[in-house]
C-alpha cells in the first residue's frame, strides 16, 4: 500500500508527461490491485481474439519453464506442433493468397481405454514423443499434415510422384522456419532414402526444385494446380487426360526455369485446363529506353488473347517496376484481381539469391458471364 | 453516444461472425498417444504384454514390434493391428486415416 501510494503521488521534480500518465491510469483505476488485474485480463482477451498465435507463444513459454513435470511436456509436444505447423500454412496461404494448406492440426490425447471401446472406436492412434524422437515427432507429424492438407481438392487428379515430390518441399518449408533439427531428420531419414528408391519421385522432386529456386513452384506451380482442383471437381476426367496436363505445365515451367538469360522459350501456356502467360520483366535496356509500356503491352495482349492468368516476373530492383505494370490493370474491366507473392531466386552456386516478385493478374471469366447472359 | 454505441455494437457482431468462421475451419484431428503414457495404454487395450513377449508383428512389413519401435495402433475388421516406426509403415498409416 505504501509503495502505491509513493508511485501514485508523483513529486514536483517529476517530469510533465510522466506525471499526466500516472493520473490517466488513476483516472482509469489501473494503479490498484484490481486495476492491473483487469488490465492483464483485457490483453489476454485482446490476444485470444486479434493475435492468437502470439497468446499461444506465450503459453509455449510458461509451459516451458515447467517440462520437469510431464502435463508441462504432453502440452509442449501438443502445443507446439499444432502452433508451429498451422502458422506456417497460415503464412503460406497468405503469400499465396489461396487456401493451398486447408487445414489445422489439431492433437487429440488418447487415454487409458478398454479394449472393447477401443474397438469400437475404431480410431487411429499414431505415438507423440518429447524425449528421444522430438524431432523425428515433429518432422513425421509435419509431414503427415501436409500429406493431409495439401491440395486437398486437386490433389486426386494430379500424378502421385508430383503430389509426394510437392508434400516434400512445402513440408521442408515448414521445417527450416522452425526445427532445424526436424529439418536435419527429414533430409537423412526420409528424403533421401526415398529419393533413393523411387526414381519417379527423385525425378519430379529435382524438377520441382528447380522451379522452387526460380519462384515458380509457390508462386505459379501450386496455384495453378490448385486452380485447376476447383475447376475439376467433382467432375469425372481420364487419368491419361490429367497426367498430359499436368506434365504439360510442368515441362513449360521447367524450360522457363532453366533457360540461359538470353534464350527465347515460350512464355504462353494454354491447354485444356491451363491458361498461362508469363511476362518476365528483365530487359535493363528495354526498361531504359521504352520504360514499362512494352510490358504493359504484352499484359493487355495476353488478357485480349484469353489467357486467364497472367504472371509478372520481376527480380531486384526491377520489382518496383512490375508493380508499377500491375498497378496499370488494377481496375482494368478483363481483370479480376492482381496479386503479388514475394519469392527468392537461388543462383546455380547458392551463393547469392535475388529478391523476386511474381504479380497474378488473374482474368475475369468473360465468357462463362457471357453464357450466363445470353442463356 | 449512441452513434459510437451503434456502431461498437455492429463492429462487435461483425468480429463475432469472423471469428465463428475462423473457429469453425477444418481440423485435421490427429488422435495421438503420448510416449510416457505408452504403457498404460497398452495394457488398457491388452496389447502390452503381446508387445513385451515379442509375439506381436508390425501389420505393414511383420517386423517383430517392441515398446521401443511402436509407433501406431489402429482396428482393422474388428482387430487391433500395431504398426512399427518405419517411414513406408508410417505412411501407410496416414493413408490408413491417422490424420483425419
Amino acid at each position: 500500500m505504501i509503495l502505491l501510494k509513493t508511485e501514485t503521488t508523483p513529486d514536483d521534480k517529476t517530469p510533465k508527461l510522466i506525471k499526466e500518465s500516472i493520473e490517466w491510469l488513476e483516472w482509469f483505476g489501473l494503479l490498484s490491485p484490481t486495476g492491473v488485474l483487469a488490465a492483464i485480463l483485457f490483453v489476454l482477451i485482446f490476444l485470444y481474439f486479434w493475435k492468437p498465435e502470439v497468446l499461444g507463444r506465450l503459453r509455449l513459454f510458461v509451459v516451458g519453464i515447467f517440462v520437469a513435470f510431464k502435463w508441462a511436456r504432453k502440452e509442449k509436444v501438443k502445443r507446439t506442433i499444432e502452433l508451429d505447423i498451422s502458422s506456417d500454412s497460415k503464412q503460406i496461404n497468405k503469400e499465396i493468397g489461396i487456401e493451398l494448406l486447408s487445414f489445422e492440426p489439431d492433437i487429440k490425447w488418447v487415454g487409458q481405454t478398454t479394449r472393447e471401446e477401443f474397438i469400437k472406436g475404431n480410431k487411429v492412434i499414431i505415438r507423440l514423443d518429447y524425449h528421444d524422437d522430438k524431432n523425428r515427432t515433429y518432422a513425421l507429424a509435419a509431414l503427415g499434415f501436409v500429406r493431409k492438407s495439401l491440395l486437398h481438392v486437386s490433389k486426386r487428379y494430379v500424378p502421385e510422384e508430383v503430389i509426394e515430390s510437392s508434400n516434400l518441399i512445402v513440408t521442408r518449408k515448414i521445417l527450416e522456419k522452425h526445427n532445424v533439427e526436424a529439418l536435419n531428420y527429414l533430409h537423412t531419414e526420409v528424403l533421401i532414402p526415398l529419393l533413393k528408391s523411387d526414381q519417379k519421385i527423385r525425378e519430379m522432386y529435382d524438377t520441382l526444385i528447380e522451379l522452387e529456386n526460380k519462384a515458380m513452384f509457390y508462386q505459379i506451380f501450386l496455384p495453378e494446380l490448385f486452380r485447376m482442383g476447383l475447376l475439376l471437381n467433382p467432375k469425372p476426367i481420364s487419368t491419361e487426360t490429367l497426367q498430359k496436363e499436368v506434365r504439360g505445365l510442368i515441362e513449360f515451367l521447367f524450360t522457363i526455369a532453366t533457360k540461359e538469360y538470353d534464350e527465347i522459350v515460350p512464355l504462353r501456356h494454354r491447354s485444356q485446363f491451363f491458361s498461362i502467360a508469363i511476362i518476365i520483366v528483365a530487359r535493363s535496356e528495354t526498361l531504359t529506353a521504352l520504360g514499362i509500356s512494352p510490358y504493359v503491352k504484352r499484359v493487355s495482349n495476353a488478357l485480349k488473347e484469353g489467357y486467364k492468368n497472367i504472371y509478372i516476373l520481376a527480380y531486384n530492383y526491377k520489382r518496383k517496376d512490375a508493380r508499377k505494370i500491375a498497378e496499370r490493370f488494377k481496375n482494368n474491366s478483363l481483370v479480376e484481381s492482381v496479386h503479388p507473392i514475394e519469392g527468392k531466386v537461388y543462383h546455380k552456386n547458392f551463393e547469392k539469391h535475388k529478391e523476386c516478385v511474381c504479380i497474378v493478374i488473374k482474368a475475369k471469366n468473360i465468357m462463362v458471364e457471357e453464357n450466363r447472359e445470353t442463356s | 453516444m449512441v452513434r459510437i454505441i451503434s456502431t461498437l455494437v455492429k463492429l462487435f457482431r461483425q468480429f463475432i461472425k469472423e471469428e465463428g468462421e475462423r473457429l469453425k475451419m477444418n481440423k485435421v484431428e490427429v488422435n495421438a498417444v503420448f510416449g510416457e503414457d505408452i504403457i498404460p495404454f497398452l495394457k488398457s487395450i491388452e496389447m502390452y504384454y503381446p508387445i513385451v513377449n515379442g509375439e506381436v508383428l508390425c501389420a505393414e512389413c511383420a517386423s517383430q514390434v517392441t515398446l521401443q519401435n511402436f509407433l501406431s495402433v489402429y482396428v482393422d475388421n474388428g482387430e487391433i493391428k500395431v504398426c512399427c516406426d518405419d517411414l513406408r509403415c508410417y505412411n501407410s498409416m496416414i493413408e490408413k486415416g491417422a490424420f483425419e
